[in-house]
């Protein structure tokens, strides 16, 4: 093999490094662990992770559990003496949860036995991340389609009941061709609004608000909707949820569009009689704004992969743009907060959006715009939503 | 004799669009929000053709399909169905399985001048 001819940092070139200073290099948290499942040795990576935990057992510091995990790559290795794969999710040190790819192999002693084994652990976050958006994106495209075609049509049709109208001297028949052409222009405007939030185009601006009087707010606007569909429609806003710095309008686009994604469930559940969507926000011990959206639509098929943030058929409905949960999902991510939904096929479906209610930021334009950011870097200016 | 059309789409617009663009070349039309208004208004009418919108809530518009199909006095009227998805014959094809498939699929938007062709040829009127 040719010797690459570029020094490293130190002057000193790559295959002089000694092992261990290689080892402590590897970007990814790798562990020896023997067979009794404790830590014995640990790189550089691994204590910036999970801190230098040697001696303790794996389950302990990448779980917190009392027990060893019931599906262990490692349990498995020490059994076939192969290479095995996982997925997991570990608490770190400053980064709270993570997903990290593991692979652990064995080290084989003199007599050919397993002694320990090697876990290498690649902290994936943000590629689940960026694969979750990617997916949703598709998701979305999909809906969006159905959902443009039936404003076409409605543009369309407003065009041509107008140019009718006008040929009859037809003023009803005028009227109601130029309701159509306004009320799809509309529905663009609705598009244009949500393709900003998904393109990141948009801002968030924050203030010092209530969270439960956005959510109030988008409710009242939503709830004639469900009173038309003839679904139950209840409210529980804890009062004792206080103030904090989100973006309101992102805020009430989450909220109506999760709500018309209940709506739609309900609408399209074949199963039963009687439908319900129920809102409901507290705070959790860590001063967090929770907030759930339930309904007992049709939930979400079981063929569904559920690693995916959510996938409600928005085809079958003309409500949505086919962006909402994109939508939900990027102010979400705007306010660092966290989402799951809890779905049955035929059932129903539970969102919790956990939001942090964010400190009074900085008065210099930095921190704020920090605040406000999407995680990924960037920091935006701020400046008043050009919506 | 003017034949008649009968509209059967949840969504209004959607409704007068076919409605007018149908009555300014001769025909009757009556419309439908739902399916089992779609239904009545079938079985009353006794049209020609019907447009039938096929992602109407709670699967109605399949189940519609099914019930016009099995209904003697209405079984054997052509029915063109209105779909906003193009890979309609993947995703009905479940659907349409062990009864009469539709006469035609038309994909929204709607041409006009196709729709009316479609409509002409059905109810074997001429232009």
């Amino acid at each position: 093999m040719d010797q690459p001819d570029t020094p490293d940092v130190d002057g000193t070139l790559a295959w002089e490094v000694p092992c261990d200073r290689l080892f402590d290099l590897v970007p990814s948290a790798i562990s020896v662990i023997d067979r009794g499942f404790r830590i014995r040795r640990v790189n550089e990576t691994f204590r910036r992770m999970f801190g230098d935990r040697v001696g303790e057992p794996c389950y302990a510091v990448f779980k917190g559990r009392h027990l060893r995990c019931q599906s262990c790559p490692m349990a498995r290795t020490f059994d076939d003496g192969g290479i095995h794969h996982g997925e997991e999710l570990v608490d770190t040190l400053n980064g709270g949860a993570r997903k990290v790819a593991v692979q652990t192999s064995p080290i084989v002693g003199a007599g050919g036995r397993v002694i320990a084994g090697l876990e290498v652990a690649t902290d994936i976050s943000r590629s689940v991340e960026q694969w979750q958006e990617l997916a949703l994106l598709g998701r979305a495209m999909a809906g969006l389609a159905h959902y443009i075609k039936n404003v076409l049509t409605g543009l369309d049709g407003g065009v041509f009941v107008v140019e009718e109208a006008f040929a009859r001297h037809d003023d009803t028949l005028l009227r109601r061709g130029w309701d159509m052409v306004r009320r799809n222009i509309d529905r663009v405007g609705r598009l244009s609004r949500e393709q900003l939030y998904c393109s990141r185009e948009r801002v968030p601006v924050l203030e010092d608000v209530s969270p439960n009087s956005v959510v109030c707010e988008a409710a009242r606007l939503f709830a004639p909707k469900v009173a038309q569909e003839g679904v139950a429609f209840t409210v529980e806003l804890d009062p004792r949820v206080g103030h904090g710095w989100i973006d309101p309008e992102g805020l009430h686009n989450l909220v109506t569009n999760l709500l018309v994604n209940a709506l739609e469930a309900c609408r399209f559940d074949t199963g039963k009689d009687h439908h319900w969507i129920a809102v409901k926000s507290v705070t959790d011990s860590g001063g967090r704004f929770v907030l759930e959206v339930a309904d007992n639509g049709h939930g979400i098929p079981s063929e569904v992969n559920c690693r995916l943030f959510a996938d409600v058929l928005s085809t079958r409905g003309t409500a949505g743009t086919g962006l909402g949960l994109l939508v939900v999902y990027h102010v979400v991510s705007a306010h660092r907060g966290e989402i799951s939904v809890l779905s049955e096929d035929g059932l129903g479906s539970v969102f919790t959006v956990t939001l942090p209610l964010q400190p009074r930021p900085d008065a210099s334009a930095g921190a704020a715009a920090e605040a406000a950011g999407d995680g990924d870097g960037t920091r935006p200016e701020r400046s008043v939503s050009p919506l | 004799m003017a034949r008649t059309v009968l509209v059967i789409d949840d969504e209004p617009d959607v409704q007068t669009y076919l409605a007018t663009l149908l009555e300014k070349e001769g025909f009757t039309v009556v419309t439908a929000g739902d399916g089992e208004e779609g239904f009545t208004r079938a079985v009353e009418s006794k049209p020609d053709l019907i447009f039938l919108d096929i992602m109407m809530p709670k699967k109605t518009g399949i189940m519609l399909y099914r019930r016009i199909r099995k209904e003697p006095t209405i079984g054997a009227v052509p029915v063109v169905i209105l779909t906003g998805l193009s890979q309609y014959r993947t995703f009905f094809a479940q659907d349409f399985e062990q009864i009469p498939h539709p006469e035609a699929f038309v994909e929204k938007p709607p041409k006009p001048e196709e729709l009316i062709a479609l409509a002409r040829r059905l109810t074997h009127q001429s232009a």
